[in-house]
């Protein structure tokens, strides 16, 4: 980098020397300017400063007018390149730089790009008409007067209060969003800081306001609601200006203004700029109306004609008097209009390759900073300083890696609103009445996740339509509504994402299901089973209780694929039902795929991960609550319950250091209602792992559900309960 | 298209240096109070024709360029102008705390400027509140 610098400077330097003995209609001499200039444009495709590029340009075009005996005097070009110079200097030496360059970029007789299209006809603005003498130019650009300073301190004050009147002014907005008044105060706040900034010279900030400005004036003039988006960009730019404003501040003690470099505007002017433009795009109201059946065509075309001639109503006005639509409907939508509205939120796509990589090497992240952590307390076990510097990086990590985790989440709306066609289709094809609503469709679940939920979703969908649903004659004799309801909502608890299909149908045949495990050799008749595991029969691979056979379901495949595919995402399946009132499947699924909270265990000179979610207690038990049952091996008892005991050092295979379980610890999991205890020599707490899968050699083996790297760079292994289970019982 | 300027004002120099300044852009009617000022705007709108811009001093007798700066915007808010409709105001005066700047801003001038009055100056604001092409 620092022999390119040289080589940058070489050039300016050369290209001063040329410009020296340059004269009128020495073509060769002017050859080599014009190369080196071209070669100074190429060797800064990223140009240190605008001024910089500017005056580049401009010493180019000069050139060329130079060349055809346009202009004939050297000076600018000169003068162009000392200031070149100095810039360079500048930069070179870290310095920021604060010359104005306009005289120079005039001399060349050189627009700026970004003033081009204002530029007409060039006015003399030096007339005689000056009135008096004002402060020389320079003083304007590098320092302020007292008087400048005062009114400054003044304005970052005053602009403080400012801004938070308008984010008061937001949330009230919110409530009532057509609150004229509110939009007001907001339009004439930043008005004001738009003027004051431009009295200052705060040109940056200045542009920047006068987009805001307008943005609130397309919101006065009716032109643009203030949806969540609008706010989130009026909230955005109040945090800019206050980084703005804290800059200020700072330039103060120094007399100096601020150019305002480090903050960058651009993007956010362009993201209100698009919301600016978006808003023409947003669906006409009398198309919703007319989707919603609200409006036949026929009244929506003689209300737009009546619109046409009184171009002060409102179509939604015009409709309720003329068309006697409801009121409330109209209400609705217009809030669809915002609702389409918000959808077309400034997104960047993104290859998902990239976000999964990202996550990954956030984990990998997240690793290498506790192991760092580690090391400082084997190396420096009391240095505050280390630590305190440390806190820091892994705040910063963590939440770069909530930031990761959130770029992957996607809201499951899109795969709920499929269900209403299949609904739809469904209940058509059954000759039943069936309604779809929902709830939660906000809720944000991992990418990955949602692909594979489509198809459970859609089998038990079918499910509920075809078994769960009664016909419509059936339901009318039973005193329900002929049209039959099927519920889908989804919510965060816990550490979970909770999905329920809920139906109003019949609900489980308790004696249907028995029947047929008894039937296909599931049970035996006379075994007591509670009701939670006769309904996990259903979910048994090849199980129907479908009387006949129809095109979409009752093949006996379903449940079971359900099951499986449940299990696969970590999560898990639940059945309830009341006969007569219908049956709810609730699915539970992790946050998140990528990260696993759990207990860190050692057994032997292994350790492995159990899933807190998992974990019901642990302890170490007493000697004589361990007991050796026959035909059940060893058990240790948990409160009132003879829990089975798996010895994972069977399971795996390894050496483990404590034998007794009354000397070692006994960790109570749970899975899918039964409980076992693990056994197992140590804890070593508790830890959110970034999994890793085993790869293709090591996926079939049971109890394992991946790996994590540890702190200390040694790989454990994380425990999967429910395969776990199987794996020691057979 | 020339302007049509409302220039309110009650020094005799200072009116006749701005009228000099703005002369090649418009033409204009003259004020010498904010109660003028106020009347001459109303009675603009009455007649159904609007001022592209207004200057207006601050200190000035019987009412003063910031109660005729509120008047103006608040007889604008009753007829419904808004946003590029509405009149471009510039102060012109020689108040230069911050108090009066913050106030007028406040009050939503569109710039103001500090006497003794430059022509450059002028013309960038005129510039900047697109009444004048660049010069």
């Amino acid at each position: 980098m620092a022999e390119k610098d040289n080589s940058i400077g070489r050039m300016i330097e050369s290209l001063s020397l040329q410009i020296c003995i340059l004269e009128a209609e020495d073509i060769p001499g002017m050859g080599k300017v014009y190369e080196t200039i071209s070669e100074l444009e190429k060797s800064m495709p990223n140009s240190p400063c605008i001024a910089f590029s500017d005056i580049v340009q401009g010493v180019k075009q000069y050139l060329d007018r130079f060349v055809l005996n346009d202009v004939t005097d050297s000076k600018p070009l000169g003068d162009g390149v000392a200031m070149l110079q100095a810039i360079w200097r500048d930069i070179s030496s870290g310095r920021e730089f604060t010359f104005d360059v306009t005289d120079i970029l005039e001399g060349l007789g050189y627009i700026p790009e970004d003033q081009k299209k204002t530029s007409g006809k060039e006015i003399n603005a030096t007339g005689s008409m000056e009135a008096h003498e004002d402060k020389p130019e320079a003083a304007r650009s590098t320092g302020l007067t007292d008087e400048d300073l005062d009114i400054t301190r003044d304005f970052v004050v005053e602009s403080r209060g400012n801004l938070e009147v308008v984010e008061l002014n937001l949330i009230k907005l919110e409530q009532n969003p057509d609150d004229m008044e509110t939009i007001n105060a907001i339009f004439r706040s930043f008005h004001t800081i738009k003027g004051v900034s431009g009295f200052l010279k705060l040109d940056k900030m200045n542009r920047f306001c006068h987009h805001t400005e307008s943005l609130m004036d397309g919101a006065r003039s009716g032109k643009l609601t203030i949806n969540d988006e609008v706010a989130d960009l009026i909230l955005e730019s109040i945090d800019t200006l206050k980084l703005m404003l804290e800059e200020v501040e700072k330039c103060l003690e120094t007399r100096h203004t601020t150019s305002f470099d480090l903050i960058d505007v651009e993007k956010l002017i362009e993201k209100i700029q698009a919301v600016h433009t978006s808003d023409g795009n947003k669906i006409p109201l009398g198309k919703i109306l007319l989707d919603s059946d609200v409006i036949t065509e026929k009244g929506l075309r003689e209300s737009l004609k009546i619109q046409k001639k009184h171009s002060e109503k409102k179509l939604g006005e015009i409709l309720v008097r003329e068309q006697n639509v409801d009121p409330e409907a109209i209400k609705s939508a217009l809030k669809a209009q915002t609702l389409g509205k918000r959808a077309t939120s400034l997104q960047v796509k993104v290859d998902t390759e990239k976000l999964d990589n990202l996550v990954d090497l956030t984990g990998e992240l997240v690793i290498a900073q506790s192991m760092f952590r580690q090391l400082g307390q084997t190396l420096t076990a009391d240095n505050p300083i280390f630590f305190h510097q440390l806190n820091q990086v892994t705040q910063a990590v963590s939440a770069i890696q909530k930031i990761a985790m959130s770029m992957r989440m996607v809201p499951i709306k899109n795969t709920f609103q499929k269900m209403f066609r299949l609904v739809r289709d469904l209940a058509k094809n059954s000759e039943k009445e069936a309604d779809l609503s929902m709830s939660g469709e906000d809720t944000e679940i991992d990418r990955n996740v949602v692909d594979e939920l489509y198809e459970p979703m859609v089998h038990m969908i079918r499910n509920s339509v075809d078994h769960g649903l009664e016909s419509p004659v059936e339901r009318e004799s039973s005193g329900k509504n002929r049209k039959g309801s099927i519920y889908l909502r989804a919510f965060q608890r816990g550490g979970n994402i909770v999905i329920e299909i809920e139906d109003d149908g019949k609900g489980l045949d308790k004696n249907r299901i028995l029947e047929k495990a008894i039937e296909r050799n599931l049970i035996t008749r006379g075994e007591n089973l509670s009701e939670k595991e006769i309904y996990e029969f259903i979910m048994h691979p090849g199980f129907s209780t479908a009387k006949e056979i129809t095109d979409i379901s009752g093949r006996g495949v379903g449940m079971d694929v359900v099951k499986k595919s449940i299990e696969k995402l970590r999560g898990r399946l639940e059945i309830h039902s009341r006969e007569g009132k219908g049956t709810v499947f609730t699915i539970s699924l992790p946050l998140t795929m990528a990260i696993v909270e759990g207990m860190l265990v050692r057994v032997g000179k292994e350790r492995y991960i159990i899933p807190t979610h998992s974990i019901i207690q642990s302890y170490r038990p007493d000697r004589k609550h361990c007991y050796t049952v026959e035909n059940k091996g060893e058990m240790v008892r948990h409160r009132e319950n003879l829990l089975p005991l798996v010895r994972i050092s069977r399971l795996f295979n390894v050496k483990e250091d404590v034998t007794d379980p009354w000397n070692a610890i006994v960790v109570v999991t749970e899975n899918h209602g039964v409980q076992k205890a693990l056994l197992l020599d140590e804890l070593l707490g508790k830890e959110e792992f970034v999994i890793k899968n085993l790869g293709e050699t090591f996926r079939e083996i049971k109890g394992l559900a991946g790996s994590a790297i540890l702190a200390d760079g040694k790989v454990g292994l994380i425990l999967d309960i429910a395969g776990l289970f199987q794996a020691a019982v057979a | 298209m020339r302007l049509k300027i409302l220039v309110v004002e009650d020094d005799f120099t200072s009116r006749k240096v701005l009228c000099g300044m703005l002369s090649p852009y418009g033409d204009f009617d003259v004020a010498v109070n904010g109660k003028e000022a106020v009347r001459a705007f109303s009675d603009a709108l009455d007649n159904g024709e609007r001022y592209d811009l207004i200057c207006l001093d601050i200190m000035m007798p019987e009412m003063d360029g910031q109660d005729a700066l509120k008047a103006i915007r608040e007889i604008e808010l009753q007829k419904n102008i808004s946003g590029s409709e509405s009149a471009k105001i510039i102060m012109t005066t020689a108040l230069s705390d911050s108090k009066n700047l913050m106030q007028a801003f406040q009050e939503q001038c569109e710039a103001y400027i500090i006497k003794p009055i430059r022509k450059e100056k002028l013309l960038e604001q005129l510039h900047l509140l697109g009444l004048v092409p660049r010069g």
